[in-house]
Order: C-alpha cells, then sequence, then structure tokens
C-alpha cells in the first residue's frame, strides 16, 4: 500500500462516503423517531399477523414488530441499508480503478515507482476503509438515536453491533467482487453494468427464494443470504462463522483482482 | 539505456507494432516520429509497462519493462499523449501527490519549472486549457530529474512560445546528461533537439537515422514570388526543379546544393520568398522514392 495515495484518494472520496454514512444515520433516525407511532399500533400487528408468511420473510419480518430491534431489523436492515450500501460498493469500486484506467489518469499513478500491485491494493482499501467508515457511523449513530428517542428500547446493543459487523462484511464481499469487475474487464461502463446486474441477481434472488418454501432453494445462490437482520438482531444465526466466511471470501476476491491487474493490458 | 530487441505486439486486427529493434544510448536525445496510428503509442506503453510484449523485449537501465516495472520508473519521467488527470483537484494538488508517490523531497526543481513554464498551480484542472494541462504534465515529468525522459508528443497543445521554451527544456536536460525519447509527428522539432531519428510506420521500423545526415537528403520547396515575366521565363529556364507554378509563384524544390539557387534568385526582381516546411508524410516520400528504406 501506498500511504501517500491512500490519503489522498480518501480525502478524494470523502465527501461521498460521509454523504453516505449521513445520509444513512438521518435516515436511521427517521425511523427511529416515527418508531413509537407503529408500535402502539395494534391493526399493523393485526396486519402483519394475517400476511402470508412468504410476504413476512420478503418484508424483512421473521419475528413480527414486538420492539424497536424488530422495527430496524425490518424495515431498514432490509432494504434501505442494502440499497445504500450496494450504491456505494458498486460506485466507488467502479470510480477507484475501471474509471482511471478508462480516462487515462491511471498513467500518472503507475509512471512513479508505486508497482501495480500496491496501487490495487491501496485502492481496494480506500474502498474497505469507506464502508467500514460508512458501517461505523451508522452505528453509532443508530445506538444513539435509539438513546435519544425512546426512553425504554429493550434493544440488546452487543446484538445490534453484531448485526451491523455481519452487514459490513457482506458488503465487503460485494465491494470486493465489484473491485474485481473495476480492475479486470475493458472499461468503466462494463464494469458498472457487470456489478450492478450481479447485486441486483442477488438481491432479486434473495427475495425470491423468501417469497415462497417452493423458491427457498433460491436463497442458498444468493450472497444477502449471510444477512438475516432480523435474526441477528435477536442474536440468532452463526455470527462468527458468517463473519469469517464473509471476510475469507472478500480477501480471496480481492488477491484474484490485484493478481489479475497486475497482469493486465492497460490501454493507457 | 533503452533497448528494444524484436519489440512485437500484435494490437488488434494485424494493427500493432513488428519486430522493432533499436537502442538509444546515454545522454542522447532520440527523435521518434510516424503518422498518427503507426505504433507510437505503443512502443511507448511496452517501456512504460503498460503493455507486455508478444515476443521480444524492452529494457531501460538494464531492467526488463515489463517485470521490473516499478523499479524502471524510479528512473523514469513520463509525460502521457493524452493528459488526463485525476478529477477535482488543482495543479498543485496533482504536483504533490505525484512527488509523494515518488518520495521527492527537493521542490526546488519543480518550483523553477513552474516558474519558466509560467504555470497558474492553483486553478483546478479540469478549468484549465489543453495547453496548461501540458505544462502541469511537463512539470510532473521533469521533476524529479530523471536519467531517462519518454515523452509522447510533447509540444501538442503548447503556443509557440511555450513550444520554444519547452524545446530549450529539451537541451538543458541533454547538457544535464539526461536520455530522452521522444516521439512527434513533427519533422521539425525533432530535427532541433534530437541526434537520432527513428521513423516507424504500420509498426515496423523503416529507418533509424543520424538527423545530420537525414538532413542532408532532405528536401526543401521554396515558394518564389516574381515580380516580371521576363524574370519569370528566365527562372523557368535556369535547370531548378520547378514542382509547381500558380500566376506570378514557382515552387522550386531544393537538395543541397543552395549556391546556384541563391545564384539564379540574384539576378531576378523577387518580391517574396517562402519556405515550405514539409509534413512528415514527404519526408517518408522522399524516403520511399530514393529507395534508402529498403
Amino acid at each position: 500500500m501506498n500511504r501517500v495515495l491512500y490519503f489522498y484518494e480518501l480525502k478524494a472520496n470523502m465527501k461521498t462516503i460521509s454523504s453516505y454514512a449521513f445520509g444513512m444515520v438521518l435516515y436511521l433516525w427517521l425511523f427511529i423517531w416515527i418508531y413509537p407511532s407503529f408500535a402502539h399500533s395494534q391493526a399493523l400487528n393485526t396486519l402483519l399477523q394475517q400476511m402470508p408468511q412468504g410476504l413476512m420473510r420478503v418484508l424483512g419480518y421473521t419475528v413480527g414488530i414486538t420492539h424497536i430491534a424488530d422495527f430496524l431489523g425490518g424495515e431498514f436492515y432490509s432494504l434501505f441499508y442494502l440499497v445504500i450500501m450496494s450504491i456505494y460498493a458498486i460506485f466507488v469500486a467502479t470510480k477507484l480503478v475501471a474509471h482511471l484506467i478508462d480516462n487515462g489518469s491511471m498513467a500518472y499513478l503507475l509512471a512513479t515507482p508505486v508497482s501495480r500491485t500496491k496501487v490495487a491494493i491501496t485502492q481496494a482499501a480506500v474502498l474497505m476503509s469507506g464502508l467500514l467508515i460508512i458501517g461505523l457511523v451508522s452505528t453509532v449513530g443508530a445506538l444513539l438515536g435509539v438513546h435519544w428517542f425512546l426512553q425504554q428500547s429493550g434493544m440488546n446493543n452487543i446484538d445490534f453491533v453484531k448485526m451491523n459487523v455481519v452487514g459490513v462484511l457482506l458488503f465487503c464481499v460485494v465491494a470486493s467482487y465489484c473491485f474485481l469487475f473495476s480492475s479486470l474487464v475493458r472499461d468503466e461502463r462494463t464494469a458498472l453494468g457487470l456489478s450492478t446486474f450481479v447485486t441486483v441477481l442477488f438481491y432479486g434472488l434473495h427475495t425470491v427464494g423468501n417469497l415462497s418454501t417452493k423458491f427457498n432453494w433460491l436463497s442458498h445462490l444468493t450472497l444477502f443470504n449471510f444477512f438475516d437482520p432480523q435474526n441477528l438482531i435477536h442474536g440468532k444465526g452463526h455470527f462468527a462463522l458468517d463473519s469469517l466466511t464473509l471476510l475469507i471470501a472478500t480477501v480471496i476476491i480481492l488477491v484474484v483482482s490485484i493478481a489479475g491487474f497486475r497482469k493486465r493490458q492497460l490501454p493507457l | 539505456m533503452i533497448e528494444l530487441q524484436e519489440l512485437t505486439k500484435e494490437v488488434s486486427n494485424g494493427r500493432g507494432i513488428f519486430d522493432l529493434t533499436f537502442s538509444v544510448g546515454e545522454g542522447e536525445v532520440f527523435g521518434y516520429l510516424g503518422p498518427n496510428g503507426a505504433g507510437k503509442s505503443t512502443t511507448i506503453r511496452h517501456m512504460m509497462g503498460f503493455l507486455s510484449p508478444d515476443s521480444g523485449l524492452v529494457r531501460i537501465n538494464g531492467l526488463n519493462c515489463w517485470t521490473q516495472t516499478a523499479k524502471v520508473q524510479e528512473q523514469l519521467g513520463y509525460l502521457p499523449g493524452e493528459i488526463s488527470f485525476l478529477d477535482n483537484m488543482n495543479g498543485l494538488e496533482f504536483l504533490d501527490l505525484m512527488a509523494g508517490m515518488r518520495k521527492l523531497r527537493d521542490l526546488h526543481r519543480r518550483n523553477k519549472l513552474i516558474e519558466q513554464f509560467e504555470l497558474e498551480v492553483k486553478t483546478p484542472i479540469r478549468k484549465m486549457s489543453k495547453g496548461m494541462k501540458q505544462k502541469v504534465g511537463i512539470v510532473a515529468a521533469f521533476m524529479h530529474q530523471p536519467q531517462v525522459l519518454v515523452l509522447d508528443e510533447p509540444t501538442s497543445g503548447l503556443d509557440p512560445l511555450m513550444q520554444q521554451r519547452f524545446l530549450e527544456l529539451i537541451e538543458e536536460e541533454k547538457n544535464r546528461g539526461a536520455t530522452i525519447f521522444m516521439s512527434s509527428h513533427i519533422f521539425s522539432e525533432v530535427e532541433r533537439v534530437c541526434d537520432r531519428v527513428g521513423i516507424v510506420k504500420d509498426g515496423k521500423l523503416i529507418t533509424v537515422e543520424d538527423v545530420k545526415s537525414l538532413r542532408q537528403v532532405q528536401r526543401k520547396v521554396f515558394t518564389v514570388g516574381i515580380g516580371n515575366t521576363q524574370d519569370e521565363a528566365s527562372l523557368m529556364s535556369a535547370g531548378l526543379q520547378i514542382v509547381g507554378r500558380r500566376g506570378g509563384e514557382i515552387d522550386i524544390e531544393i537538395k543541397g546544393d543552395y549556391n546556384e539557387f541563391i545564384q539564379v534568385l540574384a539576378r531576378c526582381n523577387i518580391h517574396s520568398l517562402d519556405i515550405h516546411q514539409l509534413n512528415l508524410e514527404e519526408i517518408f516520400m522522399h524516403y520511399y522514392g530514393n529507395g534508402e528504406a529498403h
């Protein structure tokens, strides 16, 4: 890794990273703030209980709403979170490599004694640092929000943090395959297209797989299966094993990306 | 210093570079001439380690440009043909980034170059004209006083005054002992600063020549404007090579023998005299015409 390049790129992307992070916090606060009006609505819970099981799962409710954790897990982390994090991963991964190759400025980074491997490691580190920052800011923001807006939350903070850890690790994998496309394919548009396609496909499989037990096998084909916020937020699921699996997958994909980038022909 | 050995790379549908072998000695200024699409940039991409050869190799300072790229770059300055910088930064931030990545501490040379080229470094790069960007690129390529400079069409975008400054800079670097490889499609600038010239066409090296000997065989076309028909007739019959004629203006081709030409002119009433700069294609034509290329 090259320190100078790392801090330059981090600074250059800080605007994007911080707007995602603070956007996420504001959304979370909005959800936490409106929660009491939901919680006291008997009608909503009755409605939820009357829905088919599959639809419940698609909406992210495996256990119904009994406290704030269910609400955040079902409403926020099952949809908004996935969308925001996916957009970050796809766009920033494409910007950090494919964009620089497409517009030719990669030539300058490589016209220094910093090797291709180091440049690629640095860019990957910037991408992952952004994810960590967004994850950290939103976790802390959510905990503060719950503390400030609700008198009695009944939320297990440790489990909430663990859920966020798995969420960030899931998107480390998403970001790393986006980085793989960004490093290896011929141009920026292809990279962006492929990253979006694969992510939407994973999300689609996740949705359909949860819809009915008949399609349940589909959910085994998607990465998003690793992240079940409603269970994680209650301390259920295989936190350690899943985290480790996601981490190893990230490392493997990044190593392949960097090795591929090192060998590729660059039309600069 | 720079060595190409049977460098071959097919880029797409039969185009590319084929069997390029030549070398540039230490302290030499080498001009690399060819029309657009001849393979100049492809050759340079191999020197920079952006492309790997299909066969053959490029070495700079004895180091393989593909396998030891980072090491090669320590002593290399590069000016790309198409300049595009990272987004959203100003000239100084860019130069700082480059200096940082090079671990360059001594910024005297950089500041002197900025002054020399009258560069306003605080301007955001996206607001810069092509010429200004070119200047930023020049400063980035020269600021660390590299042993080897690889310049891809370095004067494009510069106004005549800055082109002049640039050619002076090349001479300065040459006196410092730097080895310079520059590509161009403008013969006159190469003629002025280079020791030797390689001419490439369709990916093949046509010839490598001393600039001096190239100059000797080079033909020049003079356009002479004549006042009266009597002088025009005597000029026409003087045995000079007439290549064109437009009412009162005559194009005369001269190859080496200027004395006779001057003597004939001295007897006539001349009201204008122009030298027509030959472009690269015309120099090639000359080369093919003389059969020296084969």
